[in-house]
Parts: structure tokens; C-alpha cells; sequence
């Protein structure tokens, strides 16, 4: 359940750049999650209610754009985009992790690198205000 | 009604990341090799740590450990140890570099050779908390089935060593080392494992051999064998 640490980290990066700007409230969140992140998209949601309550992202709704595993080969830089983690919860992700190709489909080689899946970016927030 | 859009493009653990490379420098130019223990409860992280100190006999090695609560684990290794100290976390299921941070106030960093992280007993939270760590050990114990390693995937992934502790106990269950082997490989093909059991010492020696093999590369001096 670091989802409630993760839903703080992100209270208090929004309400720092909010803070001399007191009649903002923000309407919507976006969000980048890769799969190595090890985030649940629900838990994140509603460990977010939950902090954002009497804040100026009360009530604010979380944009969350899950990526997908990237796994580059060391010996011939063939880079493979596992786009089918492409999903909602976690889970399906994991399960992408642990049936990885365990050989670089282009020259053979064993020699596959994790690049990219392990985003946890906070890329923007939609606010309203006047 | 005025609607604005604010860019961050920033890491949502920036702060905690930016701290714990502030860690991971203090530490290089200091000399000490920090290595972020992680397990589930009772994988034997503490008693592991009570024989390792043991080994490393006179080397200097300090230990801050986690849990939610109690100071058990910090009595336990206090013996062994040039200074220990415990966090208590209260609810959170996991240590941030602002609590490595704070239990390093007041300590000379310069008189250890090693600082041993024992962190909260869980497999999933950890994995997402850089504490500013050289090396990031996981241990599973025999007791908890040869699969366990593919069903905490982001853990074992960003590991640097896998051990397999309580190896005395293999001989009562049904354990099969292979199929273990072959689920830590599933997710990081590259991550050597050790099988050891603090009991009977068995691979201790190969354990403490890695951990001198690791700190003479942070020193850039010839490992000693």
C-alpha cells in the first residue's frame, strides 16, 4: 500500500506550485505509470480521495497513462516495445514482466535490457480558477 | 471560469530520489558500501545480519533498520555492530531516504565500511523506494516456495543479489532449487543467487565475499580473497 506515499508526494508537488495561487483548484491529473512502477490504479485513486480531501485537488480526477515495457538488446541495440501491457491494473503487467523473450528476436543474443517501464511521472494538471 | 494547464513533467518520487542521490554520493566519497536489504517478514533479514556482522569481525558496519513498530531488531544487532538504529514507521509499509536520512544525523559516515539497511519486512512497496543504496539485496527463505520470486516481479527485477536463506531447512520440505533458480531468472536473467542458511553457515563465506568484492569496487581497490 505505498500508494497513499505516492498520493502525498503528488499532493504536495501540486499544492508547492499552487501555494501563492490560493483561489486555483485543480479538475484533473495526468499521470505516467509504467508497469515496473508497481502501481494499482485503483488503490492509487482512492488513496488520492482520500488525501486530496479540504486541498485544492479535492475532488480531482486522476488522467493515468500506463506505458509500456521496452527492452533493448546490449549487443545489437534491436529495441522491442511490449505494447500489450498496455493496461488497467497491474497485474496483466507483471505477468508480461516474467514471460519476457528471453533472447533478442533480431540478432539472437541474450542480452535484453529493461529501458523503459518504470515511469511514475506527474505530467500535468488541468486547474480552474476566477 | 479561466482553465489553465500547468506542465510538471517531473518524477512523482523526485524529492525522495534527489535525496537519496545526495545518500548514494555521502556514501561513495566515505568509503561505505550501503546495501538495502528487502524480504517479506521473516525471511530471516535480521538474523542473517547478526552472523554477517559477526563475520565481518572488526570491519567497521553500522546497521538502520525498519519496522513499524518495536526495537527488537535494533537490540538484536546492537552487539554485533558499531552503531545501530531503528526506525519505527509507524503505518508505512516501507522506508524512504528521508528516514535513512535522519537515522545518519549526528553519525560520521568516514568510520564504516559498511551501512546494512534492513528494510521493512514486505516485497512490494520497497521496490518503488531508492534509499541512495550501492546494492540492492532480496531474500527469499526456502519456507515460502520456489515461486515466490515471479510473484514479486519489481522487486527481484532491479535486484543485484538474490539470496535463498533458511537452506538447513531444505531437507523437510519439498523444496526445489532449480525451479527457485528458474523463477529468479525469469525476471532477471542477469542477478546471481546465493543459497545460505545462518544456522549452519552454510554460503555465508560466499555472502561476505560478494559484500568485500562490492565495497573494494566502490573503493577501487583489489578485492581481497
Amino acid at each position: 500500500m505505498h500508494e497513499l506515499s505516492l498520493a502525498m508526494a503528488l499532493l504536495e508537488a501540486l499544492t508547492e506550485r499552487l501555494q501563492d495561487r490560493s483561489e486555483v483548484r485543480v479538475t484533473t491529473v495526468h499521470l505516467r505509470i509504467g508497469p515496473l512502477a508497481g502501481v494499482v490504479d485503483s488503490a492509487l485513486r482512492s488513496a488520492f480521495e482520500v488525501a486530496a480531501l479540504g486541498t485544492c485537488a479535492e475532488g480531482a480526477r486522476l488522467v493515468i497513462e500506463r506505458t509500456p515495457l521496452v527492452v533493448r538488446c546490449r549487443l545489437c541495440e534491436h529495441q522491442q516495445q511490449l505494447d500489450d501491457a498496455n493496461c488497467e491494473e497491474t497485474d496483466p503487467l507483471l505477468l508480461r514482466l516474467v514471460s519476457l523473450p528471453s533472447a533478442c528476436p533480431s540478432c539472437g543474443a541474450p542480452t535484453l535490457d529493461v529501458v523503459g517501464g518504470d515511469e511514475l511521472d506527474l505530467v500535468a494538471a488541468e486547474v480552474v480558477h476566477g | 471560469m479561466v482553465e489553465e494547464l500547468l506542465r510538471f513533467e517531473q518524477r512523482l518520487l523526485e524529492r525522495n530520489e534527489l535525496l537519496a542521490e545526495q545518500l548514494r554520493r555521502s556514501f561513495r566519497e566515505a568509503g561505505v558500501l550501503t546495501v538495502n536489504l528487502m524480504s517479506s517478514p521473516g525471511a530471516g533479514k535480521t538474523t542473517l545480519l547478526e552472523v554477517t556482522l559477526a563475520s565481518l569481525a572488526a570491519v567497521p558496519a553500522a546497521v538502520v533498520v525498519g519496522d513499524l513498530a518495536t526495537e527488537n531488531d535494533a537490540q538484536r544487532l546492537r552487539p554485533h555492530a558499531r552503531w545501530v538504529r531503528q526506525v519505527t514507521t509507524g503505518t508505512v509499509c516501507h522506508l524512504e531516504a528521508a528516514m535513512v536520512a535522519a537515522a545518519l544525523e549526528g553519525k560520521e559516515l568516514r568510520e564504516l565500511q559498511y551501512l546494512f539497511i534492513e528494510n521493512v519486512g514486505n516485497l512490494v512497496c520497497p521496490a518503488s523506494f531508492d534509499l541512495g543504496e550501492e546494492a540492492r539485496v532480496v531474500l527469499f527463505a526456502v519456507t515460502e516456495g520456489e515461486d515466490k520470486p515471479e510473484k514479486y516481479p519489481p522487486i527481484v527485477h532491479r535486484a543485484d543479489l538474490v539470496l535463498l536463506t533458511k537452506s538447513d531447512l531444505i531437507p523437510y520440505l519439498s523444496f526445489d532449487l532449480e525451479r527457485f533458480r528458474t523463477s529468479v531468472q525469469r525476471v532477471n536473467p542477469q542477478v546471481p543467487c546465493l543459497t545460505l542458511s545462518a544456522r549452519t553457515g552454510e554460503g555465508i563465506e560466499a555472502w561476505v565475499a560478494w559484500l568485500r568484492a562490492r565495497r573494494a569496487m566502490l573503493v577501487g581497490e583489489v578485492p581481497e580473497y
